[in-house]
């Protein structure tokens, strides 16, 4: 699914036009963006966390010189899946005690 | 995992509300109904690409063998999917910004790395053109005994004299220290380098090597008496550097030296036109 079909479903189902839905995702998707940047983390409901990781400056090895080298500190975002989503996808049903395995 | 950078959902709702114009209500159950959408989504086991953000996609794990983290006892993980996010690089670069700077580190220098650059050879071919550069003017800038085959030929008569004093001084003679030559004493006791061959035939039966371009430093050089000067010359002056040319032409043939046949040319330049004066 691309970004165009999730705007038109997101649309159906909230019934408001295409263009107001394509505003809203946009908004929704810069506005992590600069949360993450600023380095806060963002959790939506039912999908899971949006949060950077810094690493810092480590030996690596390097595939193309064949070598090791010093990468640089950096900071990546990551993504968890949340836990409801997981168990959706896990597609297991959770034991008696209601604890997924 | 840290909680104290985190936002709350009502915050964010109301920011993404002022970003697109709208109240924070219709954002919040916007983000609740795409946040909705996207997990079906994934459930399904589909791909979701969002432009300049990221790419969520399902992958299938097998079933493997684990531990129970709390008591180590043995256990089996079932096969199961798995939600993966993926970054682009508008989103990656936004998130490093701070660190967007910052190169990977050769551990060990690379010593040879200045051949692969072309500004080092740049210099060093404009350096070695310098020095050649250098060189030839510096050549170029020694005198030699070449320029005193410029003809003085067609002597203005115009100029006075400021040598006067000098060619009354000129009937002494001159004690030859090392570094002299002919030339220079020409230049300073007659005020004309071109004229030093007047000095040689005038000396030429005490030199003992009857050779214009070797004097020995410590005899005295007889200078002769010009009845003119060297920018006036008379009749007599001009006779004896016509003579002067012709000996030192005559020696340097009889050296072998390759002088002789210009300062012969000069000699018979210097009598056609005694014989026109005359």
């Amino acid at each position: 699914m691309d970004q165009s079909e999730l705007v038109e479903k997101v649309a159906k189902e909230l019934a408001i036009s295409n263009a107001s839905s394509q505003r809203l995702l946009k908004a929704t998707l810069r506005e992590i963006r600069d949360l993450l940047r600023v380095g806060h983390a963002v959790t939506i409901p039912h999908l899971g966390t949006f949060d950077t990781a810094t690493y810092e400056e480590h030996r690596g090895y390097r595939p193309v010189s064949h070598d090791f080298a010093i990468f640089p500190k950096r900071r990546v975002p990551v993504f968890r899946t949340g836990s409801l989503l997981r168990d959706e996808v896990y597609d297991i049903e959770s034991d008696e005690a209601g604890v997924p395995t | 995992m840290s909680d104290d950078n985190k936002i709350t959902l009502h915050d964010f709702a109301e920011l993404v509300a002022a970003r697109a114009k709208v109240s924070s209500a219709e954002a919040d159950t916007y983000i609740h109904q795409f946040a909705k959408t996207m997990s079906e989504e994934l459930e399904a086991g589909g791909d979701i690409h969002l432009y300049h953000f990221g790419r969520f996609h399902t992958t299938h794990v097998e079933e493997q063998a684990g531990h129970d983290p709390n008591s180590g006892a043995p256990l089996t993980i079932p096969a199961h999917s798995r939600v993966h996010f993926r970054a682009y690089n508008a989103l990656r670069l936004a998130v490093n910004a701070p660190f967007n700077q910052l190169r990977i580190r050769e551990l060990t220098p690379d010593k040879t790395a200045w051949r692969t650059r072309t500004g080092v050879w740049i210099l060093l071919v404009l350096l070695a053109l310098l020095l050649i550069a250098l060189g030839i003017s510096s050549k170029s800038g020694v005198p030699t005994q070449d320029a005193s085959l410029v003809p003085p030929a067609t002597v203005s008569a115009a100029p006075v004299e400021p040598e006067s004093n000098l060619s009354v001084a000129a009937t002494t003679g001159v004690v030859v220290s090392p570094g002299d030559t002919l030339w220079g004493i020409a230049e300073t006791r007659l005020g004309d380098s071109a004229w030093w061959p007047i000095i040689y035939a005038e000396n030429r039966p005490e030199l003992p090597h009857h050779d214009p371009e070797l004097i020995d430093s410590g005899i005295t050089l007889r200078i002769p008496a010009l009845a003119g000067s060297v920018n006036n010359p008379s009749v007599a002056d001009f006779r004896l550097k016509t003579n002067g040319y012709q000996i030192a032409a005559d020696d340097y043939r009889k050296l072998g030296n390759p002088r002789a046949a210009a300062y012969g040319r000069v000699a018979g330049r210097l009598s056609l036109e005694l014989s026109g004066m005359q």
